[in-house]
């Protein structure tokens, strides 16, 4: 992995390696939010199918505990873009506790999500055929719940993957492998980060606030 | 050759953070606010506003130049398309033409189908 600290052959300037990794990572991200949009559409044709039955199974998700993981998810991005603004003045040893920070908010927002899909498998919300909640009626509260298991499942692996990256930096960062002139892990990371914050935050209404 | 970087300053992230703070609390306080079919969406373009912040600021689109300034927009159009027309076409069709409403769950019910509910 050291190599990547040098500049490729193919590169004129660092500068220039630099850009093409961010551009790299965008056409990534946006390959991320077409692999979302799927389930976007499919719960926005299945609330306009079954407009009552998603309205009855909305209000069995808890609203303050999704409020209460965007906040978390927000404040780990605000951590995570803080961290890049430290690397990029050099102030390599503050590198380190801010990403993990960002971390440990994202192991707390996979916390919360644990807890409540455990509150949700006790009261018999499970998707597909294990649906056995009589309070809302099984067509349509099973279509809503199934897709919500899926987006948020979708989702959750996406916070454990950025954990698990953010957790390597934040080790790396310790090591001192990260400088003002180079710090290219730490801005992709970061990327990708706030992108799984932002599928969140349209995730957050279609789930957590129907009333 | 390349304009000098404006680079995105910490006191930007955090009047950022405050910013989404605020737009969280607000669709959580209109979500008890009774707007019929509204809420949704509100409640959607508000977190276009968040998610527009966050490209911005933290993920500093802001500070790009050239393709990388396009790519994420340019995909987020083309991805917009797809979904409005995949759903405008799901939304005008009549009955007779629309997938049989309990698909998903047919086999739970024995098989009886209903048409989706009208509305």
């Amino acid at each position: 992995m050291r190599t990547d600290r040098s500049l490729q052959a193919h590169f004129a300037t660092r500068e220039q390696q630099a850009e093409a990794a961010q551009l790299g990572m965008w056409v990534f991200l946006t390959t991320e939010v077409l692999l979302f949009a799927p389930l976007f559409v499919t719960y926005f044709y299945f609330r306009l199918s079954f407009h009552t039955e998603f309205h009855e199974a909305g209000a069995h998700v808890d609203a303050l505990l999704g409020t209460l993981m965007t906040l978390t998810l927000v404040t780990s991005s605000l951590f995570a873009a803080l961290a890049v603004g430290a690397a990029r003045h050099g102030r390599a040893r503050a590198v380190a506790p801010l990403i993990l920070v960002a971390a440990l908010l994202g192991v707390a927002f996979l916390v919360m999500h644990g807890a409540e899909y455990a509150e949700h498998a006790r009261a018999g919300i499970l998707p597909g055929r294990w649906y056995a909640f009589d309070e809302v009626p099984e067509q349509g509260g099973n279509l809503f719940f199934t897709l919500y298991y899926l987006t948020t499942g979708l989702h959750m692996f996406h916070v454990a993957v950025g954990v698990s990256i953010f957790a390597v930096l934040a080790w790396r960062a310790f090591r001192g492998s990260y400088s003002a002139a180079y710090h290219t892990p730490i801005e992709l990371g970061a990327l990708y980060w706030h992108l799984v914050d932002m599928l969140w935050l349209f995730i957050y209404p279609m789930y957590y606030l129907v009333r | 050759m390349a304009e000098p970087m404006r680079r995105v300053s910490n006191r930007a992230y955090l009047l950022a953070w405050i910013g989404l703070v605020a737009l969280t609390a607000l669709t959580y306080a209109l979500a008890h606010v009774p707007l019929g079919g509204w809420s949704l969406a509100i409640a959607l373009m508000i977190a276009a506003a968040k998610a527009i912040v966050v490209m911005l600021i933290f993920m500093h689109l802001l500070e790009q130049a050239g393709g990388r300034r396009l790519a994420m927009p340019a995909g987020l159009v083309f991805v917009g398309l797809l979904m409005a027309l995949s759903l405008l076409d799901l939304a005008t069709r009549w009955p007779p033409t629309a997938p049989p409403g309990g698909s998903a769950s047919e086999d739970a019910t024995g098989g009886a189908p209903e048409g989706p509910t009208a509305e």
